[in-house]
């Protein structure tokens, strides 16, 4: 996964927040506002493609944490960034939660892409 | 992470606002959909004259322009890149720009140097619109002398 280009994140105050430029700013005209953790995620996909796990590997080398506790953390983040459609089309796949239970066939189909209310 | 739509709402509820600037007004300091500002909400302080003021005009639109001028109870604002003045009322005015990225730059509107490019540009005004007014001008030669060549080639 890597982040679209057309983002950019900078520190203001105590935080970081990351908008659109170019053609994406047409789409997207939100803020979004990341503490460190959501940050230094942020640098290392914008920066070239990676995977959860060089992800988690990055974590653990920066931060003094559990293994277990980061898979989790990356992967909520990394949805949120993908919900948020802030990825490079096509760059993310769902992690695949412990394969199994096929998914209900009543369960709700997932938004194509995040409302933008003008 | 949250993103939000309504700028009154996120100086409100975050204490600052961050966007990509749209439009030309405000070249060359600020290019279409390129560089960033930072809104801060304004306080009970006014602005000064070369501040750069977010605010709303009644029909709705957002505008980021420059003070020339301060009044009791308004401002004068012209764009960098525009040739009207406005006379905006202190009523208006949602935030001022504390600092901006152009490109990777990063510039606070406190900075000495900033203040100075912006009172010479401010002090070029008038070079810039006798210039822009000479270059309207000999378009429109331009386009006379053609037209005219054109129909005597026709001819």
């Amino acid at each position: 996964m890597r982040i679209n280009p057309d983002f950019t994140i900078q520190k203001v105050g105590g935080s970081w927040v990351a908008v659109a430029v170019g053609e994406t700013s047409k789409t997207f005209h939100g803020m979004v506002r990341l503490n460190e953790t959501g940050a230094f995620l942020w640098k290392m996909l914008a920066e070239k493609d990676c995977t959860e796990e060089e992800l988690v590997e990055a974590m653990l080398e920066e931060y003094e944490i559990d293994r277990e506790t980061v898979t989790a953390d990356i992967r909520r983040i990394v949805e949120t960034m993908a919900e948020n459609g802030l990825f490079v089309p096509g760059s993310y796949t769902p992690a695949a939660e412990d394969a199994g239970e096929p998914e209900a066939e009543d369960a709700p189909e997932a938004e194509d892409a995040p409302e933008e209310a003008e | 992470m949250n993103q939000t739509e309504n700028i009154e709402a996120q100086l409100r509820e975050q204490g600052f606002y961050v966007s990509t600037t749209v439009g030309c007004s405000m070249f060359p300091m600020l290019r279409n959909r390129r560089d960033r500002v930072v809104v801060l909400p304004v306080g009970p302080e006014r602005l000064r004259k070369y501040d750069l003021p977010l605010y709303r005009r009644p029909d709705g639109k957002y505008i980021l322009h420059r003070i020339i001028g301060v009044r009791p109870g308004e401002y004068i604002i012209r764009g960098d890149n525009t040739y009207a003045k406005e006379h905006v009322p202190d009523s208006w005015i949602l935030g001022y720009v504390s600092e901006f990225y152009r490109g990777r730059r990063h510039v606070r509107t406190s900075d000495r140097g900033y203040r100075a490019y912006a009172a010479v540009w401010n002090a070029l005004y008038p070079l810039r619109r006798v210039f822009v007014f000479a270059k309207r001008a000999a378009g429109a030669v331009w386009r006379r002398l053609r037209g005219r060549r054109h129909r005597k080639d026709g001819d």
